[in-house]
């Protein structure tokens, strides 16, 4: 099964090694959804269907924490699971992040392997050839 | 505040380049002083942050480690990037950092950080303290300065 997966990040090379990443992972045969900020993200899920938005926290414009909010108060968007990953470590904004109905959250700098455990808990297994099925084999970031 | 600000910071700072850059760095030297500040070929990037307290972190990179940097984090022909993925590649990085280091500092604190902006970079007396830290062939400094 394939997936859309939409990263928002206002960084470019971070949405690059997401992207790197999630194909490292075993998600490479998915289509890849791009935004620079929660507004630009509304708007993309507006026209696409998404299965996960994987989201920064810390942005210009709109911030990841604003879009959850929309998008918790939008029908057919307050379904999608939504992955915040940011440098934001305080108990204080990770409550909030979780509150406000975020499916997970990553603390930056993550290791892939975080992502992936928190992916195929929320989506399950990708079936790509990609896939790293042996424990030995490791991630290139 | 500042020292262990400072300190937390080269904490991150070790974490961020070992985790996500896979770049091993020296232990700073305790007898760096503010001449070793004229590093040669940096970019630098600032952060703010406000809160409990409120301040400033630089990070300067050499543009050539940052390039070499950019070309493992994306997994990029060094030869494709453009400016936007050196830069944003130094900004991340800075994030990360800050974040990390502020929430070593205190946890429970609010603490809001602002957007990462490419710098001049600042004049020693411009700031409170600096750590240099070394690579195997390059070094990086990086500065914080609180309100």
């Amino acid at each position: 099964m394939t997936f859309s997966i939409l990263i928002v990040d206002d960084s470019l090379p971070m949405r690059g090694v997401l992207k790197k990443t999630l194909k490292a992972a075993g998600y490479g045969a998915s289509e890849f959804l791009e935004a620079e900020n929660g507004e630009i993200a509304l708007d993309v899920l507006s026209q696409a269907n998404v299965d996960i938005v994987i989201t920064d926290f810390n942005m210009p414009v709109m911030n990841g924490l604003e879009m959850l909010r929309v998008m918790q108060s939008r029908q057919g968007l307050e379904k999608i699971p939504v992955i915040v990953i940011s440098t934001e470590g305080s108990i204080e904004k990770v409550t909030q992040i979780i509150n406000q109905g975020a499916a997970g959250y990553i603390k930056k700098p993550f290791s892939p392997e975080q992502l992936r455990d928190l992916l195929v808990e929320l989506l399950g297994e990708p079936k790509d050839e990609e896939t790293i099925d042996e424990p030995g084999d490791e991630f290139d970031f | 505040m500042k020292k262990q600000l400072m300190n937390q910071v080269t904490n991150s700072i070790f974490d961020v380049m070992e985790t996500m850059f896979f770049l091993t760095l020296e232990e700073p030297d305790e007898e760096q002083g503010s001449a070793d500040m004229e590093v040669q070929g940096l970019k630098t990037s600032a952060i703010t942050f406000s809160g409990d307290f409120s301040g400033t972190i630089f990070l300067g990179i050499p543009v050539s480690l940052l390039r070499a940097m950019t070309e493992s984090f994306m997994g990029q022909d060094i030869e494709t990037l453009t400016p936007e993925h050196v830069d944003g590649t130094l900004k991340e990085a800075l994030n990360m950092i800050a974040g990390s280091a502020l929430t070593r500092v205190d946890n429970t604190a609010y603490m809001g950080l602002g957007i990462p902006e490419i710098v001049p970079n600042p004049k020693p007396d411009d700031v409170d303290e600096t750590v240099l830290l070394h690579s195997a062939d390059d070094v990086m400094i990086a500065h914080v300065k609180l309100n």
